[in-house]
């Protein structure tokens, strides 16, 4: 009853034009006087939803994305990129996946990496002439990849839910092959979807073009060298490299490019605060909503359904990958993940599925809900950051979606792509 | 999304002292919201500096983080109805005729009046219940992070008001101001 | 209280963690004392939240009853300092002596200022250093490590006093934090050093004992006066009783964990306790001029 009144109120307020995240308030608002608990619970939980340390690299990545495409850094690095990949049909968009790849070994948060690399990417591909969702729907499936490259939180946040069993370098080990298919098939649907659409191609410049631009965006490769190695010698955390890169990119377009005046720095600062504003403000009201699921049970009133139907272990799983799907259009990834592990896992677990498979299955399935609607923070970034609607990016983002989605099947269909590699690594 | 495409005000109306009031006050929560993202740069600066230069990890960034975390939200999240910023489908709501399209955005304006007061409202005793107890790791009241969040409903209340009753948002074109 | 009147009870530890199974042994008592008429309902694994959140959404009885470390409650419940200060506790009988007897019925009865009932105390073992560089075996060896610590001014401070470089950040951060070495190490006790895996990144662990800092079971004050009496009573005995129960595991547990830990080839060493006790003892005598934890401390210090 309560679980209907929380997804009827948002869905009804959603569909007649009430922003997402007072759709979402209002929403849990409802069933929380409805259950006759205090409504202080609404602040509190908005409060503690930005409350957690890792959200603060969105609003500096933003920041610093601002500045770097304001300042001439972007510029001069997607030049060279478009000098060394622009004989493939749609290029730039292989360079996001690619970039996810990279980046999200050092970030290990969709978000983060959707912040970082759509930040820089999206404005820069429609400069060069592709469809804006086409620019947001590669830059925001890419960063899927993210969250199985280590060192994945997600996956780190799976083995603290399961209670400790499971070695975490394992984890990430099974996490290496399912994220290197993500990364293949979305490069792929990319050069398909950018053949369709007839995207143009660049005639290689020449080695000698290609050297100066290599010179030319030294500075700016210099950044992405400092983020990565930074966090990899454990120099700095995730946020602590989204700040040195917003410092960093000052540093280098007021001192060697020379190309931000007081305006335009202005024009990031008051970018980056409306931008924020809105992204955190959605996080924050899903964390309520998601508050309000987790004391609803609903994961578990899902289980119960899935006992009825599933009888085998292909059958099972899937069944699991289906109920995972759903919650994950609502629910963002970590609560998911905190919440159905201890549901699904024992579950999965009597039908013999390896934890470790699972895992990868769990975070992936609620990483594509990360990109649908009605709630998906990456969905809410890469759409802000390309400045169209999220209705705009659903009309085309569906072959991303059925590649992701076919990948996911894969993963969970084949238990070797996640068990070889820590298997391997440990004889 | 994208609200500038979907409402457009009357182009040459001039606008009402009341209203550009607002503007200035959305233009204020904005700056205040910048100037808190710039503190976020300067707070995560210099804690890499004090660990690596000082060799020393201040226990009081972190709690100042997120209260200018939480003061970028808020403000940022104001200004967004005032300029109609907020994530929401058009879809359904472009289809209907003129008189519901108004009922839609006054719905819009009475569930963002509610959320924002009970922001404000339980914002405000949050941050009262706690005021007198110190924050582990800086001087400052362990509540402090309600003072923003009741700020930023307080003026959500005040953007969507004259929505109520005009039925239509009070977009303003954007300059990066 | 839920709609079918079932209590609320949270806990961030997972389940199985001794914790979480003690106050499944509460609501399975309730249970079949009233025939069903008492229940909880627990949400374990943080699902509904943080523990900073859930002491306040206790103290406004969104839920009803809370597990949390002491630690994040001691600048409002000052009383809980006392527990948290180093070397208070010479041994594990030392601190449960102390919390059975006037030391915990105080902290306990502390909680009714700010609109919550302390139900009971659940010790939760010495918290030693590990950490991913070498032996820990007198306080000099911190000089210059970077350890990780709750959010807490005790911890702080006294990572301060031992010469090491504290760094405030969130348990869920530790594991990372160690493996790309932005710290090198932590401290915590042994069942979280194992269940949180964080020793297949830290691999040498120093028996310090510096604090017992334990967990506190709470309850809203509202849930409980809205029980007929003769039910808080059966409610604030059965969770006294779960002290007992929590304690059997914990120790079992604890012996488990330490085990697994010794297979998987962590190096556990002695240290200098009295080198560690006499390099706290600032701290200890800053907080110890405090009105309030001194006649506490003392009362401590007379069943050593
Ligand atoms: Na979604
Ligand atoms: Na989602």
């Amino acid at each position: 009853m309560d679980i209907a009144l929380l997804f009827g109120t948002f869905l009804v307020l959603l569909l007649l034009g009430v922003p997402v995240a007072y759709s979402l308030a209002a929403a849990s608002l409802v069933v929380l006087l409805s259950l006759g608990l205090p409504s202080i619970v609404l602040v509190q939980q908005v409060g503690a939803g930005i409350g957690t340390a890792s959200l603060i690299a969105i609003p500096l990545f933003i920041f610093a994305g601002e500045i770097m495409m304001r300042g001439g850094i972007s510029e001069r690095l997607i030049s060279l990129a478009a000098a060394l990949v622009g004989r493939i049909r749609g290029g730039l968009g292989q360079v996001s996946v690619l970039s996810s790849l990279f980046f999200g070994g050092v970030s290990g948060s969709a978000i983060a990496d959707v912040s970082a690399v759509g930040g820089t990417m999206i404005p820069q591909m429609v400069n060069r002439g592709y469809d804006r969702d086409f620019a947001v729907n590669v830059s925001i499936t890419a960063a899927l990849v993210a969250l199985l490259v280590p060192p994945s939180h997600n996956l780190i946040l799976y083995s603290a839910a399961v209670g400790g069993g499971i070695s975490i370098a394992d984890l990430f080990a099974a996490g290496i092959l399912p994220a290197l298919l993500m990364t293949v098939t979305l490069m792929f649907t990319g050069y398909m979807i950018a053949r369709r659409r007839g995207y143009g191609v660049e005639p290689f410049p020449g080695m000698r073009a290609v050297m100066l631009r290599l010179i030319a965006a030294l500075p700016g490769l210099g950044l992405v060298a400092l983020i990565f190695v930074g966090i990899r010698a454990g120099i700095f955390t995730a946020v602590e490299s989204a700040a040195v890169a917003v410092v960093y990119a000052l540093l280098v377009t007021l001192a060697i490019y020379r190309m931000l005046d007081w305006k335009a720095f202005r024009g990031a600062v008051a970018h980056a605060s409306r931008t924020t504003g809105v992204i955190l403000f959605v996080i924050a009201t899903a964390a309520l909503f998601g508050w309000l699921l987790a004391y609803l049970q609903v994961p578990a009133a899902a289980v119960e359904l899935l006992g009825r139907i599933a009888d085998d272990r292909y059958t099972v799983l899937l069944v699991i990958v289906v109920i995972l799907l759903l919650l994950g259009t609502f629910m963002d990834l970590a609560p998911m993940i905190l919440i159905c592990t201890p549901i699904f896992l024992p579950v999965a677990k009597a039908f013999g599925v390896d934890p470790l498979q699972f895992g990868t299955v769990l975070v992936l399935a609620g990483g594509i809900g990360l990109v649908t609607p009605p709630v998906g923070s990456v969905l809410f970034v890469g759409t802000a950051i390309g400045k169209i609607g999220i209705g705009e990016s659903m009309r085309s983002i569906w072959p991303f979606w059925l590649a992701a989605i076919a990948v996911l099947i894969v993963v969970a269909v084949f238990p070797q792509l996640s068990l070889w590699l820590p298997a391997l690594l440990k004889a | 999304m994208t609200p500038a495409t979907t409402h457009t005000a009357p182009p040459a109306a001039p606008r009402a002292a009341g209203l550009r009031l607002l503007d200035r006050l959305a233009s204020l929560s904005i700056g205040v919201a910048g100037i808190a993202l710039l503190g976020l740069v300067v707070v995560q600066g210099w804690q890499v500096f004090a660990r690596y230069v000082l060799n020393d990890s201040p226990s009081w960034t972190e709690p100042v983080t997120l209260l200018l975390l939480a003061t970028a939200m808020s403000l940022g999240a104001a200004a967004a109805v005032h300029e109609d910023r907020h994530f929401r489908f058009h879809l359904l709501a472009q289809a209907l005729p003129e008189p519901a399209r108004r009922g839609s955005e006054r719905l819009t304006a009475v569930v963002t009046i509610a959320i924002g007061g009970v922001l404000a409202a339980w914002g405000t005793r949050l941050l009262l219940d706690g005021i007198d107890i110190r924050m582990a790791g800086a001087p400052l009241p362990q509540s402090i992070a309600f003072l923003p969040l009741s700020l930023g409903g307080a003026l959500m209340v005040l953007f969507a008001l004259p929505r109520l009753w005009r039925g239509a948002a009070a977009t303003i074109e954007n300059g990066e101001a | 209280k839920t709609a079918d009147g079932a209590l609320t009870a949270t806990d961030v530890h997972v389940d199985g963690y001794p914790t979480v199974e003690a106050v499944k042994w509460i609501g399975d008592t309730l249970a079949r004392e009233t025939e069903g008429r008492l229940r909880i309902r627990l949400y374990h694994s943080g699902q509904l939240g943080r523990e900073a959140e859930a002491i306040d959404m206790a103290r406004f009885g969104a839920i009803d009853i809370t597990r949390v470390y002491s630690g994040a409650l001691n600048n409002a419940f000052p009383l809980t300092q006392a527990l948290c200060l180093p070397y208070v506790f010479d041994s594990v009988p030392h601190l449960r002596r102390a919390l059975d007897g006037e030391v915990g019925a105080a902290v306990l009865g502390s909680f009714a200022a700010r609109d919550l009932v302390g139900l009971a105390i659940y010790d939760s073992g010495a918290r030693c250093f590990y950490n991913t560089q070498r032996p820990l075996h007198v306080p000099a060896d911190l000089n210059g490590l970077k350890f990780r610590v709750p959010g807490s001014d005790i911890f702080i401070q006294l990572l301060r006093l031992f010469g090491a470089n504290p760094t405030p950040l969130s348990y869920g951060a530790v594991f990372s934090a160690l493996e790309t070495r932005l710290i090198d190490g932590a401290e915590n006790n042994m069942r979280s050093f194992h269940s949180s895996r964080q020793f297949e990144a830290a691999r040498f662990w120093s028996q310090s004992e510096h604090s017992y800092a334990p967990d506190l079971l709470l309850m809203s004050r509202r849930s409980l006066d809205s029980l007929a009496p003769r039910d808080r009573a059966l409610v604030t005995d059965v969770a006294r009783a779960s002290v007992q129960v929590m304690r059997r595991l914990w120790d079992e547990s604890e012996a488990a964990a330490r085990k697994a830990v010794v297979e998987a080839g962590v190096a556990i060493n002695e240290v200098d306790v009295a080198a560690f006790r006499q390099a706290a003892r600032p701290l200890l005598d800053d907080y110890l001029n405090r009105e309030r934890i001194a006649p506490l401390y003392r009362a401590i210090r007379d069943l050593a």
